[in-house]
């Protein structure tokens, strides 16, 4: 039996979207009926490659969506659906998943959960009210390498993890990769919402959550408390932080989770990194190395691997969701909800640390009022 | 043939001495060697009911303690010890219990709290880790009944999930008027202001002060009912009406857990309380009251709506009723510890008190510590 599932998609912003229609786009029973952008609280200058404005006529005419709306409460109205993909800025995804969710409509977003633990929460509440399903995705999740680690981890290999580390590999912005004509000013990327604070937007949030997502299900436990940093070194242009770090207390382990918007070459290995009683492993870029032997001198790792090949029939995001769907089990706990409350948690008491200057507690749901 | 167990005593600051001895005392497999006080930070003014001079006379003339050493260190180095009472004030736990270990005491009895700072606690801990010195901490909270059926019931879900527990415990003082504590016949001596205010309880420095000699129970029934640890604690000290001593002789500490809250008083100016005290635990589905109907303890079960259920306490298992009877059980079959005397379990208990601790003296919410983040 083939169930065709009938598609949408709100909020263009993250350029993943692109990527996340792409692997629905994959599956042969998928039916794309509409989406619409959310309206920016600041209009953009630019229609270059990944601008929003780009994202939604890439999903015109290369995914062939037929409709586009204005507003998407109007398409939430008027269009039936079964799931969701949505991407709209950070700060929105509360506000979006809330609407979707009281269609009684599945969804799908793009890491991070949302821009504060309040506006997860209100996410888990819409979800769990409606019963409707909601898998946060990131990239890293599809990384063999990267689920190696954690398997090795788990097996013992490098003893008790007491630290984890990540870095993203180099980047100098969101808006930093389209060239020549299509290279974006500096006015147009301050007109997008990446690099402002409001919506969401910096490097704090864009990419420490990797790490927090990352150290959470490595360590296996919910953390403690975070102290953080946020800079706008070189991007003045917007008022969003363009470098992060977050230092993670958790029980018996710390992380660093660094983000950064300015960095030409990464010239080391960033990871994930984690450090063992018993050894080292690194994960450079496709390769997982593994460290056992001490040594001062340049070594070779004592283990490579390229991972295993991912689970036939959940080897990308969009199977996995149908997977979950079609099975009721759970998905991969990178991509569960309430994992993802706990890596906003992290997430949201280094954004208040940076603000604060002090050392934040990662709050539960017990301890999150507003 | 039955073992003998070797005891001695090191510390008379503290008056539960008189209580925890007389156990020791009346137990067929004690046997006392000796004993000796720690030397106070400064002197006493007045020896009186509860007093260290009074309680270590009261241990060698009423209590069978055979000898006396003037200096603690040569005493366990002279003689043999399987256990040995630390009853000393707060803050010389660590130097007494570091002592014991190095000198080969096989156990260490020390009485609550732990210590007067989590650092101190981790000391010990160290120092009986290395030794293979046993370690554990009495709670008189632990030989109630009561206190024990209210863990069952919870652990039963009688009440759901635990989401507060409250805990007030106060007198007019250690040796406030009127105070009577287990063990003697006797009661507090009336004492001037300067006189008490020369016993350690009422010094700082000492580990004197009303937040570490009675939030401390909170912070151990709040981590035992809840069953995990806590996250962070807000605390504040006070200094009502004891201006003759630098303590605090009123506290107050608010305690964060990952699910769960709970609210410790500690106070050495109540004439009586006027409500019970508790402990009082609300849950998600009732409230349970550690509580007295006449002259004896129960626990009661509040639904609401008039909806009141008084459930009475087993006994406490024979042959495990004090604390004696149960380190000699413990030595003498293996068998773990009651779980509010392990010493593990206490060290948790002791890093939610010194996050009040720290609070009180830095104004912030505190996170409460464990040995990975306790540096120095």
């Amino acid at each position: 039996m083939s169930t065709t599932y009938r598609l949408g998609v709100i909020g263009f912003s993250h350029m993943h979207v692109n990527h996340l229609i792409d692997e629905f786009a994959n599956l042969p029973n998928v039916e794309w009926v509409a989406c619409a952008d959310t309206t920016p609280a600041i209009p953009t200058l630019s229609a270059k490659p990944s601008s929003r404005k780009a994202n939604v006529k890439r999903a015109q005419e290369k995914t062939g969506i037929p409709l586009v709306y204005e507003c998407y409460h109007e398409m939430l109205e008027k269009e039936q659906f079964d799931i969701i993909i949505f991407c709209p800025e950070n700060a929105r995804h509360g506000e979006v998943a809330e609407a979707i969710a009281a269609k009684g409509i599945h969804m799908v977003t793009e890491k991070p959960m949302s821009a504060s633990l309040s506006d997860a929460l209100r996410m888990v509440r819409a979800v769990e009210a409606n019963q409707v399903k909601l898998m946060v995705n990131w990239p890293t999740t599809w990384s063999p390498a990267v689920r190696k680690m954690k398997d090795l981890i788990e097996a013992g290999a490098i003893g008790d993890v007491w630290e984890i580390k990540w870095r993203n590999g180099p980047s100098m912005g969101p808006l930093s990769y389209s060239k020549g004509d299509d290279a974006f000013t500096p006015a147009e990327k301050g007109s997008e919402w990446w690099h402002q604070s409001a919506p969401g937007g910096g490097a704090l949030l864009d990419y420490c959550c990797y790490g927090a997502c990352l150290s959470r299900w490595f360590i296996g436990e919910p953390a403690v408390a975070a102290i953080a940093l946020k800079a706008n070194m070189t991007s003045h242009y917007g008022d969003a932080d363009d470098n992060a770090i977050i230092t993670v207390r958790f029980p018996k382990a710390l992380a660093i989770l660094e983000g950064t918007w300015t960095t030409w070459h990464s010239g080391v290995p960033t990871g994930p990194i984690a450090y063992g009683t018993l050894g080292t492993m690194v994960v450079d870029h496709r390769q997982l190395k593994v460290y056992t032997t001490r040594s001062y001198e340049i070594a070779e790792p004592d283990q490579v691997f390229d991972g295993d090949p991912l689970p036939e029939g959940r080897a990308t995001l969009a199977e996995e969701f149908i997977h979950h769907i079609e099975t009721g089990e759970p998905l991969h706990p990178t991509l569960d909800m309430w994992q993802n409350v706990e890596a906003m948690a992290i997430l949201d008491a280094g954004i208040r640390s940076a603000a604060s200057g002090k050392m934040e507690l990662v709050n539960t749901p017990t301890w999150c009022i507003g | 043939m039955t073992k003998k167990y070797r005891a001695g005593i090191i510390g008379f600051g503290h008056m539960h001495i008189n209580d925890v001895a007389a156990h020791y005392a009346e137990h067929p497999q004690v046997e006392w060697v000796a004993c000796a006080d720690t030397v106070p930070y400064r002197p006493e003014l007045r020896s009186a009911p509860y007093t260290r001079e009074w309680n270590l006379n009261h241990a060698l003339t009423k209590l069978g303690v055979p000898k006396a050493y003037a200096d603690y260190r040569e005493m366990v180095q002279q003689e043999e010890f399987d256990i040995i009472i630390v009853t000393s004030e707060n803050a010389q736990h660590a130097d007494v219990v570091e002592a014991c270990a190095a000198a080969g005491v096989k156990m260490c009895c020390v009485e609550k709290p732990m210590a007067n700072t989590f650092s101190n606690a981790l000391r010990m801990v160290r120092a009986c880790q290395a030794a293979g010195t046993s370690l554990i901490v009495n709670w008189p909270l632990t030989w109630s009944p009561a206190a024990r059926k209210a863990q069952a019931l919870i652990a039963e879900g009688l009440i759901g999930r635990v989401l507060e527990v409250k805990w007030r415990a106060g007198h007019t003082g250690p040796l406030g008027p009127g105070a009577a504590h287990a063990g003697v016949s006797e009661t507090a001596a009336p004492m001037t202001g300067p006189e008490r205010g020369a016993t350690w309880w009422h010094q700082a420095d000492t580990g004197g002060g009303a937040m570490l000699d009675y939030c401390c129970y909170g912070a151990m029934v709040a981590r035992w009912y809840i069953g995990e640890q806590a996250t962070a604690a807000i605390g504040l000290k006070a200094n009502l009406d004891s201006h003759w001593g630098d303590a605090d002789d009123n506290a107050a500490m608010l305690v964060r857990f990952p699910h769960a809250m709970a609210l410790f008083e500690g106070s050495w100016t109540t004439y009586d309380h006027g409500v019970p005290t508790g402990p009082i635990v609300f849950g998600t589905t009732g409230t349970l009251v550690v509580d007295r109907k006449g002259s004896q303890q129960v626990v009661r079960l509040e639904r609401g709506h008039g909806q009141t259920t008084f459930f009475e306490p087993e006994p406490v298992p024979p042959g495990r009723g004090d604390v004696a009877s149960e380190l000699v059980h413990h030595f003498e079959t293996g068998e773990p510890v009651h779980i509010t005397l392990d010493m593990l379990f206490n060290l948790e208990a002791m890093a939610i008190l010194d996050a009040g601790v720290r609070s009180a003296a830095s104004g912030k919410l505190e996170t409460v510590d464990n040995a990975t983040w306790r540096i120095g």
